[in-house]
């Protein structure tokens, strides 16, 4: 007993939160498992959120079996960019970006022709990204354009959408942080590819120092500039958002996922029900200590 | 959830446990005290099964093998003996000291296969010779044969004698300086070479260097030249595994006792507990007619067996475990297969503990403890080369499919044929060098490997290969502790006889499951902050 409380020294002081803890004091106690698919299942979030007023990233096909399969060209006819999503994805796998080029498309450094991209879909279909790989749901989604107000955290001929990741304890938000793709990253925003996560203040909507991987950055490690300071746009927009969903989801403990369009303003890409710890990181500060 | 069910399910879970480990003391008190529970039927003693395959083409004429049996000696108990005919008539001889098996037939044509199997207990024993004790000694009449020279152990030639000369051996000194002189030569002064012919002791002398044969022979050559009876003994290293190899080593008579030396595996006054007697003097472990392509293995498996004494000694009545496993043998349901089957409640206790007190990731939640499944017939260590190369070998399949862009299930359909190809290719080249060990990859959980190799390939993928031979790492750290801890002697002995155990091991996991507490791990994932505070 001694020792667990001294090694609870550390933590307390600065009301870290761990995984044990997070799952067995606010994911168990406040998100019913029954309530998970409205956020596991992305479309079903997407419309639950649409149709209680929360704008969202618009959905151009969803590829249910092998008859919508056959019909996505036509869905996305004069639809330039879009990404492709698998319905139960987890972790970012099975996201593909994709630019019209002439016949062909373009995603990252690779070019693809239509069967890639059926191909992929189909990937997507059989559920090889999907939690326990059961059949998945692929759906055409409209690309995000990076708000220009957030550039300041981007290193030049990176390609990527930034994210604001928000976690509300029911209306109430907790800690927030914005993710930023870096070329490490490839041009994705998880923070465990080499994305830098950074805090932002909710006082204030101005963002503070950040992360790399486990470590606290000051600056941004490929652009050199200082990360702290700097208003995210649509910031409060995100929280006035944010704080309804809890109730419409129904789940009491959630991380939001915001993306800040640059035409639509800010928008929810996701909701997850299991937010990560590294936000704490970002923000120097331990989410127990928010909770109190 | 309400505040009233959050204290509800807190008593639960602080109930719960309490109730369980209850139980489990009740039920264990019981056996204890009334079922006459105790050590001696609990503890399981190690033993071999041992089996002796032999096999030859008869040509329509007469077939004559035989093959020196073991017997129930101080050092080793041979039980459950059961002896494959095949058409073959079978007839044990018995003489004073040893026992052959022989099978005849007058006429006999096509393959045939004979075998003989027993189940082994041995134990290590040791003397201690007094050090005041003469060389010269009464020597009953019986054992007088001891004394005299023949044709492998020329005990008489002069050239012995000149050995025993420069060894100062004499019969003036203690018996125990001599054979201390004796053990000394042909232990350490003498190089051991691996040979296979028969070395006689003269032979070894001159070349200086023997196999253990051509030691012993000289070992009892310079005992019986200096008048202490002495004899070669025949028999198996147990280990487990197939194998040709037999042993020799030497027994001395010393004041009324017959005294171990292995000058191969130093041993002095000692006989190891994997020794198994197989005979005495100078006799051929097995022999066989000619040209009848005779070929045959021993092979060995590691069994626990409650001691029949113990058991006896236990009241019957339905809840006495122990006599319902003896039951379970009786009719040969597997043992083995149900001790695994009950120690994994134990072997996922280390996968627990490791992923929610100390935070390692896995490849899979319970991956590990079923790959520690398979540890168990390929062993440890082996089996931890054999998983990395089937791993390697995975993800090389993995690569080359990922370039076909094939849907996932036929893909791991491919990846779990790949695998099956390629442990069937270890077994024949692991049947072919004579590695028997290799061949029991074949018995891998293959599913399991497939999915690891998929997991492998998906996070090497995504976060890269060392990350994902980093997870490897730890799934193979945690599956060796699991390992471990379900081929632990005395837990399975007590999970065995005391199932209600698992009990325990459930209130263990609901406290671990509430734990809030921070995971080892995190300190170092939050490091940097906490040299911030």
């Amino acid at each position: 007993m001694r020792i667990t409380h001294l090694l609870g020294l550390l933590p307390s002081k600065l009301g870290l939160l761990g995984i044990n803890a997070r799952n067995v004091e606010l994911i168990y106690t406040n998100n019913e498992r029954k309530f998970f698919p409205n956020v596991d299942n992305k479309l079903r979030c997407k419309e639950l959120l649409s149709a209680h007023g929360i704008p969202v990233p618009q959905t151009y096909h969803a590829v249910t079996g092998l008859e919508s399969l056959r019909v996505w060209q036509k869905a996305l006819e004069g639809v330039h960019s879009f990404v492709i999503k698998p319905n139960r994805g987890y972790g970012g796998s099975g996201i593909l970006l994709v630019e019209r080029k002439g016949e062909l498309f373009q995603s990252g450094s690779t070019t693809l022709d239509v069967e890639d991209i059926t191909f992929h879909v189909q990937q997507i279909f059989n559920g090889a990204f999907s939690r326990d790989n059961v059949s998945d749901t692929a759906y055409f989604e409209e690309r995000i354009i990076n708000h220009p107000g957030v550039d300041a955290f981007i290193a030049d001929g990176v390609e990527g959408v930034t994210d604001v990741r928000i976690i509300f304890k029911g209306n109430r938000p907790l800690m927030a942080m914005m993710r930023v793709p870096t070329r490490e990253s490839d041009g994705k925003a998880n923070l465990h590819q080499g994305g830098l996560g950074v805090g932002i203040d909710l006082e204030t909507g101005l963002s503070l120092n950040g992360c790399h991987y486990n470590k606290v950055i000051t600056h941004h490690p490929e652009t050199g500039n200082p990360l702290s300071g700097i208003p995210i746009p649509h910031f409060f927009e995100m929280i006035e958002y944010g704080a309804g969903i809890s109730d419409i989801i129904k789940l009491g403990y959630i991380g939001v996922d915001f993306v800040c369009d640059a035409r639509h303003g800010p928008l929810v890409l996701e909701v997850n029900a299991r937010p990560g710890l590294n936000i704490q990181i970002a923000n120097e500060e331990g989410l127990k200590k928010r909770l109190q | 959830m309400s505040v009233k069910a959050r204290k509800h399910s807190r008593l639960l879970t602080g109930l719960l446990p309490a109730l369980l480990v209850l139980g489990a003391s009740v039920m264990a008190f019981y056996k204890i005290s009334y079922l006459g529970y105790n050590l001696d039927a609990v503890i399981q003693s190690e033993s071999y099964y041992l089996e002796t395959v032999m096999e030859f083409d008869g040509h329509g004429t007469a077939v004559e093998i035989s093959m020196a049996l073991p017997q129930t000696l101080a050092n080793q108990t041979v039980s459950d003996e059961a002896f494959g005919s095949d058409d073959m008539k079978f007839v044990v001889q018995t003489n004073s000291l040893n026992r052959r098996g022989i099978w005849k037939a007058k006429k006999i044509s096509g393959r045939h296969s004979i075998s003989y199997t027993a189940t082994i207990i041995t134990k290590n024993r040791r003397f201690t010779i007094d050090s005041t004790l003469p060389t010269e000694q009464v020597i009953p009449k019986k054992i007088a044969r001891s004394l005299l020279a023949d044709t492998a152990i020329q005990s008489d030639s002069p050239e012995i004698a000149a050995l025993a000369d420069s060894l100062h051996l004499s019969t003036d000194s203690t018996i125990l300086y001599n054979i201390s002189n004796i053990y000394q030569y042909v232990t350490y002064d003498m190089k051991y070479v691996k040979y296979s012919g028969t070395t006689d002791a003269l032979t070894a002398y001159h070349l200086g260097e023997a196999s253990c044969g051509g030691k012993s022979r000289l070992m009892v050559a310079l005992g019986r030249y200096l008048g202490i009876p002495a004899r070669l003994v025949g028999g198996k290293i147990l280990s487990t595994g197939k194998s040709k190899a037999t042993h020799i080593w030497v027994e001395y008579y010393i004041h009324g006792y017959w005294v171990p030396f292995c000058p191969t595996n130093h041993y002095f006054s000692e006989i190891p507990s994997n020794y198994l007697i197989l005979y005495y003097g100078e006799q051929p472990v097995i022999t066989h007619t000619k040209d009848i392509n005779f070929k045959y293995y021993f092979n060995l498996k590691k069994r626990l067996t409650t001691t029949n004494a113990g058991l006896a000694s236990l009241k019957h009545h339905p809840l006495d475990i122990l006599n319902i496993w003896a039951t379970f043998k009786r009719v040969s349901i597997s043992l083995e297969l149900l001790k695994i089957i009950i120690m994994l409640p134990i072997g996922v206790l280390a996968v627990v503990f490791f992923r929610n007190i100390i935070g390692l990731e896995t490849f899979g939640t319970f991956m590990p403890a079923l790959i520690a499944i398979g540890f168990r017939d390929t062993g440890l260590w082996q089996g931890a080369i054999l998983f990395i190369l089937i791993m390697i070998f995975g993800a090389i399949v993995r690569l080359i499919l990922t370039r076909l862009q094939l849907l996932h299930t036929p893909r791991l359909a491919i990846i779990l044929s790949g695998v099956v190809l390629f442990n069937l290719g270890l077994t024949i080249v692991g049947v072919q060098v004579g590695w028997l060990d290799l061949a029991r990859v074949a018995l891998f959980p293959l599913v399991i490997l497939t999915l690891t190799v998929e997991r492998f390939s998906l996070i090497s993928e995504e976060y890269g290969v060392w990350e994902a031979a980093r997870i490897t790492l730890l799934t193979l750290f945690v599956a060796a502790t699991a390992f471990s801890l379900m081929s632990w002697r005395l837990l399975q002995s007590v999970v065995i006889s005391f199932p209600e155990t698992i009990l325990v091991v459930i209130a263990v996991y609901i406290y671990i499951g509430r734990y809030s507490g921070f995971r080892l791990m995190e300190y170092s994932r939050f490091r940097h902050l906490f040299a911030r505070v």
